[in-house]
């Protein structure tokens, strides 16, 4: 345990000198900003070198907070710490509040209350819309009510009241999902299976590996569906089709694994260009 | 009752979904209950927030393990809805604020019945929809007339005429229109804005407007109205400026923007276009043309002599900077199409005497003028103007008039072309910025090429903070909660973004150990995924194509880029259908379950 | 040496998988770009657009997948606003109106400055809902959308006072990151009118193989993670930029250099993990 906190405290030395240096020549996490009709906008720093720019304080005090998030989320790689846990605290609170501040400007204020009083919120918060009710406006009422009810589920007692709204949730989003899914999903996809078999080409008539191709994947489903197809045993000529079927899916799935394993990366490189390049002013 | 409720209310909005799918007339249906669920599901935000809350004011009540953790939580969730709730920071929106406009309340019953327009008609029969809200508090029909209480603006008209899709009704509201206008004097000077039921004069106001303001009505509230607009039209505002150009001349026609001594000064709210003009001032900054080579070089020699000589880089950058500028050409192809006929939109009026005189085929547009080209003689005058700086545009013009025809809307053509196209201070500025991207630039190279974007900068900068101070924000909670610079977007930005990106990003570490520790070739099965899984990584890489590109031609389809196209093509697509088909039914099969009652588990056990 | 790697602790591979990315990204190693089918089909279907068709963004991503997706927003915009055509901005992801606010900052303002918010542009902003959203709007864009984001009243919007619903659009551009995203918008605006709308896609990598089905069908072209966008970001620099693009538009290819290195570490990473347990297994095999 000595070694590793020696280890750690060298390495953190020679990196807070580092950015000591750093902040001293070329400075780190310095953000730019310009005022235009009173609002300031961050700008690169070649304004800021012209002379229309002034450094954002506030701002670089930002980017210096966001570099100490990425590096305390990276840290729990090493191991569980008070600074991932902060981290991740931080996330939480500020998520929550993100959704739910979204859902009261974008949908609560013009679709709910803006339907039913839109005279009153036209006054204050979205002067865009028209203050007069349009017909059939009483039917926003029920959603308010059922909202309400909802809101109902913080209260310690009652908790059935919450059922009422929860029940028209569950109910709209089965009816949704339940065409959704058979459309998209299940007929699309059966007539898009079931296509022409035969490529036929313009010019040299019947497309020879095109047919191949979709021979081969009409077969590929129908053997992944065969393994789907639990109400038979899978033995003899099932199990085969089926043990097919298995196949298909371990390519599928490899398939899966090598775009996820692709998209992860990426993710990971913009937080380190952010970190390299809007951090330390490297790039 | 608490269970057989939800149990219907479950069923209707379920069935009513589906059968808005299947029945057309009932698809409104559908959408309502939708509109519902998606309220609803802005309404579950807010009962998140809550329940978070909830649980951790909780644990810190009852000093829990972790409990400063919680403390954390709730301060970061706490202060992040303050500023969304409250939109610290946050201005009014631009687009609503009518910058340039004073506004004094009025209601529609108090405007004057010199306001008032009338014509013979009445509303368009059969029509069952409500007469748009725009105009709903200022039309009526009485006695046989159609009246219009007020002026009417473009958006009534073209609300208007929507509203009835005949050329009878749509000429009628032109008319109606044309007899609901300001009295000539004030003509583009008042509105009345009948949605926040004000009364608005743009900028300043002069005398004889305002006698033709008070002349209008007789009552007190419109007397009143007038002298709150006179005020505000009035009011003097003064910020102090030391940018001011040397030299700086307002344009003629702003009167009542005063430039002197350090200090800009302006009686009554500022437009933004107003705003425009007095930052340009009557001064013209010289457009860029087209350099020659020697004009190139000249140019390049005139930097470097402000400092060190460019690096290879750099010179290309600039080479590319200057090509960016126009061409000959161009001007010549923007000069054929402003000189073809313009298409002007026929009212709804000459329309219906068209239809009425029988014609089948009525278009909307009609043609003005003949298509005027550009000649060879005045390709020739462009091409001379284009790279000599002695020509000035108004001799261009007139040797082009003397090479051939050459009309109005073709001038106005090239003068348009020529306001678009940067000028010598936005070029500099270009040079700048790409010079500085390929490589090092000294002070006072940088001063060359940026010391006049300054100045006019912060000219700018100054009459914008005079057009901020001059108006009156009129609704204050309009703005964006998440603008740059208010401090929910500081909360994004720099707190939530970093944080939920770095959590994603750290999956690239743990699919690295899992490859490392889970991934074996046990078996013909975990074979095929790793195989395929090579394949992939290699193939949507420059590695598949760098290994394999050596493959002759005839086995072309085992190079690993075609294999990963096969591969997600056929089998990747197969596999992911047959799963699809799979889920679809099985999500079939439980949401016919929760609809019909079978499954009820969500109700909860009580 | 084999027990050495067997109870290898996995903070060595992490900080393998670090350098393996950072150092690329430091050196700035990239290489040029041989666009696929998929990419060219996307391509093509927007560049099929002619000047003032309507054009739906989703935006349907997040800065958690902005290091995938944000490169293909920018191209998508990019080669759309080259086509003359009207963008109409949307999304039903909580965090998709920041990254429409990104696009509209960063492309259309510098890029387009003549372009008219209102007129050529509209950013119509979020509404929850998910899939509820899509399902409503795709038969009545008033049910939900009354005002744009700035709060502009949408009778007042020139591009969107034609607008009545989302069959009217004559592409639906979606970038999506996970739930709700192009799955969605296929499930409850394509396939529910095949005739009438036609949409083209870029997701990330987990989605992409997903979505596959729904090509061509469905789903006119997709782009798949990080390759998909630089595939296609290329076709868009050669076809309207030319040389010495701005940087925002090699972003896609950029990341590909550290994608490279990093794939040839997995797969080093599987082959040694495989190594280790054939040899592990032929020892215990000796032993019994």
């Amino acid at each position: 345990m000595k070694r590793d906190q020696l280890i750690w405290t060298v390495l953190l030395v020679i990196g807070g000198a580092w950015l000591l240096y750093r902040c001293s020549t070329v400075g780190v996490g310095l953000v730019y900003a310009q005022e235009v009709d009173g609002k300031f906008t961050s700008v690169d720093k070649l304004e800021y070198t012209a002379g229309t720019a002034q450094i954002d304080w506030l701002r670089t005090l930002g980017v210096w907070t966001a570099a100490f998030f990425t590096l305390g989320i990276m840290s729990f790689l090493y191991k569980d710490n008070p600074f991932y846990k902060i981290c991740e605290s931080v996330v939480v609170g500020v998520s929550a509040a993100y959704w739910m501040v979204l859902g009261y400007w974008t949908v609560v204020v013009p679709n709910l209350l803006g339907r039913i009083w839109p005279a009153w919120i036209q006054s204050w918060a979205m002067p865009g819309i028209s203050p007069l009710r349009e017909g059939y406006w009483y039917m926003n009422v029920i959603p308010l009510v059922f909202g309400v009810m909802l809101l109902w589920r913080l209260a310690p007692k009652g908790a059935w009241i919450a059922r009422w709204p929860l029940a028209f949730i569950i109910g709209t989003t089965a009816g949704l999902r339940l065409m959704g899914f058979m459309q998209a999903d299940f007929l699309s996809q059966i007539r898009a299976g079931v296509g022409p078999i035969l490529a036929i080409n313009a010019e040299s008539g019947i497309d020879f590996w095109d047919t191949v191709r979709n021979v081969v994947m009409l077969l590929s489903v129908l053997a992944c569906l065969v393994y789907f197809f639990f109400s038979i045993e899978h033995k003899g000529a099932v199990g085969k089709v089926a043990k097919v079927g298995i196949w298909v899916l371990m390519i599928t799935f490899g398939a899966a694994f090598g775009y996820t394993v692709m998209g992860r990366i990426a993710l990971l490189a913009i937080r380190l260009e952010f970190l390299f390049n809007e951090w330390l002013a490297l790039g | 009752m608490k269970r057989t409720i939800p149990l219907l209310i479950t069923g209707i909005g379920g069935f009513v979904l589906i059968l808005a799918f299947f029945i057309p007339y009932t698809e409104s249906w559908g959408e309502v209950a939708a509109v519902w669920f998606d309220v609803m599901a802005a309404i579950a935000f807010l009962l998140g927030g809550g329940n978070l809350m909830k649980v951790h004011l909780k644990k810190i009540s009852d000093r829990a393990a972790g409990w400063a953790y919680s403390l954390i939580v709730l301060l970061a969730f706490l202060l992040t809805l303050w500023t969304g709730l409250f939109k610290t920071g946050s201005k009014p929106a631009d687009n609503q604020e009518y910058y340039g406009e004073s506004f004094a309340s009025l209601s529609v019953a108090d405007l004057p019945d010199s306001m008032l327009a009338e014509i013979e008609g009445s509303l368009p029969e059969k029509v069952d929809a409500e007469l748009p809200p725009s105009v709903r508090r200022q039309l009526s029909v009485e006695n046989g007339k159609l009246r219009f209480r007020g002026w009417m603006t473009d958006d009534h008209v073209s609300d208007l005429k929507s509203y009835h899709e005949t050329l009878e009704w749509q000429c009628k509201v032109e008319t109606l229109a044309a007899a609901a206008k300001p009295p000539e004097v004030l003509s583009g000077k008042v509105s009345y804005h009948s949605d926040h039921q004000v009364l608005s004069f743009h900028g300043y106001m002069s005398d004889a407007e305002h006698t033709a303001l008070v002349a209008l009505g007789k009552s007190a509230a419109w007397s009143q109205a007038v002298k709150i607009l006179f005020d505000a039209s009035r009011v003097e505002t003064r910020i102090k400026s030391e940018e001011i150009p040397k030299g700086y001349q307002l344009p003629e026609s702003v009167k009542n923007v005063q430039v002197s001594n350090g200090e800009l000064v302006i009686q009554g709210p500022m437009s933004a276009a107003l705003r425009d003009q007095v930052a340009a001032g009557q001064a013209t900054v010289p457009f860029v043309r087209p350099m020659t080579k020697e004009q190139r070089a000249a140019f390049r020699r005139e930097i470097e002599s402000k400092g060190q000589p460019l690096t290879g880089e750099q010179a290309v950058a600039l080479e590319t900077t200057f090509n960016t500028v126009w061409t000959s050409v161009q001007l010549r192809l923007a000069l054929v199409t402003a000189g073809q006929p313009s298409e002007v939109p026929k009212t709804a009026c000459e329309m219906l005497i068209e239809q009425q005189a029988g014609v089948q085929d009525i278009k909307p547009k009609r043609i003005v003028g003949t298509a005027v080209g550009i000649n060879d003689a005045q390709g020739a005058v462009l091409a001379k103007f284009s790279t000599d700086p002695s020509v000035s545009i108004d001799q261009a013009v007139e040797q082009l008039r003397a090479a051939g025809e050459f009309n109005d809307a073709q001038e106005k053509g090239l003068k348009k072309f020529l306001d678009r196209v940067p000028n010598q201070i936005d070029f500099d500025k270009s040079v700048a910025t790409a010079l500085n991207g390929a490589g090092p630039l000294a002070e006072e190279q940088k001063e060359f090429l940026l010391g006049d974007y300054r100045k006019r900068f912060l000219w700018r900068r100054d009459v914008g903070r005079l057009f901020v101070a001059s108006h009156v924000p009129k609704y204050e909670w309009s703005g964006d909660y998440a603008e740059q610079g208010t401090g929910f977007w500081f909360a994004y930005e720099y707190a939530m973004k970093p944080l939920t990106a770095t959590m994603f990003a750290m999956l690239a570490f743990y699919v690295a150990s899992a490859a490392f520790r889970a991934f074996r070739a046990k078996n013909i099965e975990a074979s095929l995924l790793l195989g395929t899984a090579f394949i992939i990584l290699l193939g949507r890489t420059q590695a598949g194509v760098i290994l394999t590109a050596w493959f002759p031609d005839a086995i072309g389809g085992l190079r690993i880029d075609s294999l990963t196209v096969y591969i997600m093509s056929v089998f990747n697509t197969a596999g992911n259908r047959a799963i699809m088909i799979g889920i679809a039914l099985g999500i079939a099969s439980t949401s016919l379950k929760v609809l019909l009652g079978m499954d009820r588990s969500y109700l909860g056990n009580d | 040496m084999i027990d050495f790697l067997a109870n290898l602790d996995r903070r060595w591979i992490f900080l393998l998988m670090l350098l393996s990315v950072a150092i690329p990204i430091l050196t700035g190693v990239s290489f040029e770009e041989v666009p696929s089918k998929q990419a060219k089909d996307v391509f093509q279907e927007i560049e099929n657009l002619k000047p003032g068709d309507k054009v739906l963004m989703a935006w349907d991503f997040g800065p958690e997948t902005e290091g995938e997706l944000g490169p293909m927003a920018t191209a998508f915009c990019r080669q759309v606003c080259e086509k003359k055509a009207k963008l109409y901005f949307i999304a039903i992801v909580p965090l998709g109106p920041r990254m429409i606010d990104r696009t509209i900052e960063n492309i259309i303002r510098a890029d387009f400055p003549d372009l008219v918010y209102g007129e050529d542009y509209v950013n119509l902003g979020y509404k929850s809902g998910n899939e509820g959203v899509i399902k409503v709007i795709v038969t009545d864009l008033r049910g939900l959308y009354t005002t744009d984001a700035r709060g502009t009243n949408i009778d007042q919007i020139t591009m969107c006072k034609d607008v009545e619903n989302l069959q009217q659009m004559d592409l639906i551009v979606s970038v999506s990151g996970s739930y709700p995203g192009t799955k969605e918008w296929v499930q409850y605006a394509v396939s529910p009118y095949p005739d009438k709308i036609k949409m083209v896609g870029g997701c990330t990598g987990v989605q992409a193989p997903l979505l596959y089905p729904y090509i061509p069908g469905q789903l006119k072209g997709l782009l798949g993670a990080i390759k998909g966008a630089a595939e296609y970001e290329k076709l868009v620099v050669d076809e309207y930029i030319g040389d010495s693009p701005h940087p925002k538009y090699l972003e896609g290819k950029r990341r590909m250099g550290p994608q490279l290195i990093a794939h040839l570490l997995m797969i080093g990473l599987i082959i040694l993990g495989n190594v280790v347990f054939f040899c592990q297994r032929a020892r215990e095999g000796q032993q019994a």
